[in-house]
């Protein structure tokens, strides 16, 4: 009768684990977005194909900007790879400009690569983030030396214009976030994403912004 | 799937094995018999410790999931575990068990699917094993286990970046002896078990929630 009631008890136990279990699983609530990630984008979301580590080369030749371009990108790099929650996409550097999948480089240097099929108008802007889609997916650009390149964006920012190394590294992080899909800008200017930005770390908005666009079903693949 | 309907698909596949026990627990049943008349002769086995290892393949855990967000899962992955179990008495043995379970773990979105990484889970369990009536003449226990999984390899990613690093687990299943000797000195089973892991969630932004994280694991247990 013991023996019974202990062998009843364990398959009971067994019962409501499998119950238990099915019914009271980890959940993630959906992020919503802090400011409007289309603004800036004719109200088109886009992102990155998630899972991927993306390639980022710095054309380090600028001759006012030597060594700046290089750190301002390895800072952005490094707060923009905390935001995934999900494994959506890595930042990391490439060892040459055919292997990039965004290229970053300052306007005192030639353009690396050939624009795609829109038009390439930075006007004076401090910073410039250039992509062309066709049929929701981003151009694959060429180099302008001719070579193979799998580049689908580019960050141009201006140097000569920005007031310290620390507004240049604050215009390449604010660059990247445009990069990676925050296709518009904040109204507040503690938000990295702010228009004339004056930190180079992503606000808890920004973050909450993208993590947004990484979650939803984009419209262009970059 | 939704909660109630994965509950019933779940108890279906239990409850064929709750009906054996049941049927088989019968003081008529002839192998009870038999177990009873073995009883004596095998009391001198009954403090002994034995030595037991473990080789499974693990399926299908739900790590996070909600109706309108990314789901991480479980990929099939393996376990290996050694331990030592001493017979308390003629039909109850328990003990303590070291396990590691190795999973790739994948996450789903918006019609994409991608690798998080790897999974790795270090575990202590306390083991309890009961002897039931025989199927077809195999001897067959029914399992418990409880303890603790460490987590780790994949700290980045929602819900383990905001779970607490160490969580509990429970565990039940059944345990097939190849052999048909109860008391053989080396035993081959075959095992089926289903177990729990609850992830305690930290989370400031309160955008993941705690729950239990079911898993199946199925595979051979060798002893001596």
């Amino acid at each position: 009768m013991k023996r019974c009631l202990l062998k009843s008890s364990a398959l009971a136990l067994l019962v409501g684990m499998l119950a238990l279990s099915a019914c009271d699983s980890p959940t993630a609530i959906r992020t919503a977005f802090a400011y409007n990630p289309t603004n800036r984008s004719n109200g088109q979301l886009y992102r990155w194909a998630n899972g991927q580590t993306i390639q980022v080369w710095v054309d380090g030749s600028a001759p006012n900007s030597v060594g700046e371009l290089e750190l301002a990108t390895l800072l952005a790099i490094a707060e923009w790879n905390r935001v995934p929650r999900f494994a959506e996409f890595k930042l990391e550097l490439a060892n040459s400009a055919s292997e990039a999948q965004i290229v970053v480089y300052d306007r005192s240097t030639a353009l690396p690569v050939t624009p795609g099929s829109c038009t390439f108008d930075p006007r004076g802007a401090v910073g410039y983030t250039y992509f062309c889609a066709t049929g929701g997916r981003a151009e694959q650009l060429k180099l302008a030396s001719g070579g193979a390149a799998k580049a689908s964006v580019v960050i141009r920012v201006d140097r000569a214009i920005a007031s310290s190394q620390a507004a240049y590294s604050a215009i390449v992080a604010h660059e990247f976030g445009h990069s990676l899909g925050i296709g518009g800008h904040s109204d507040l200017s503690t938000d990295l994403m702010f228009g004339l930005p004056v930190t180079n770390i992503p606000s808890p908005r920004d973050v909450q912004t993208l993590r947004f666009v990484l979650e939803s079903d984009a419209a262009i693949i970059l | 799937m939704h909660c109630a309907s994965r509950t019933l698909l779940l108890l279906f596949a239990v409850l064929p094995l709750a009906k054996a026990h049941s049927q088989g627990a019968s003081p008529s049943n002839s192998a009870s018999q038999s177990q009873s008349q073995s009883q004596g002769a095998s009391q001198t086995l009954t403090a002994r410790w034995k030595v037991v290892g473990e080789a499974s393949g693990i399926f299908g855990n739900n790590w996070l999931g909600s109706e309108n967000a990314t789901r991480v899962g479980g990929d099939a992955g393996f376990m290996f575990g050694i331990g030592a179990h001493q017979r308390s008495s003629q039909r109850v043995s328990a003990g303590v068990d070291v396990r590691v379970a190795i999973q790739p773990i994948s996450i789903r979105g918006n019609g994409e699917k991608w690798n998080g990484g790897t999974l790795t889970q270090a575990e202590l369990v306390g083991a309890l094993s009961l002897r039931t009536p025989p199927v077809f003449s195999f001897p067959l226990s029914l399992d418990l286990r409880g303890g603790f999984a460490a987590l780790s390899g994949v700290s980045h990613l929602t819900p383990f970046r905001e779970a607490s690093k160490v969580a509990p687990l429970a565990e039940g299943g059944f345990t097939l002896h190849v052999s048909r000797k109860p008391d053989a000195a080396r035993q081959l089973a075959v095992l089926a078990r289903y177990g729990a892991v609850r992830l305690n969630i930290d989370d400031p932004e309160l955008s993941v929630k705690s729950g239990w994280v079911g898993r199946f694991t199925v595979g051979l247990e060798v002893s001596r």
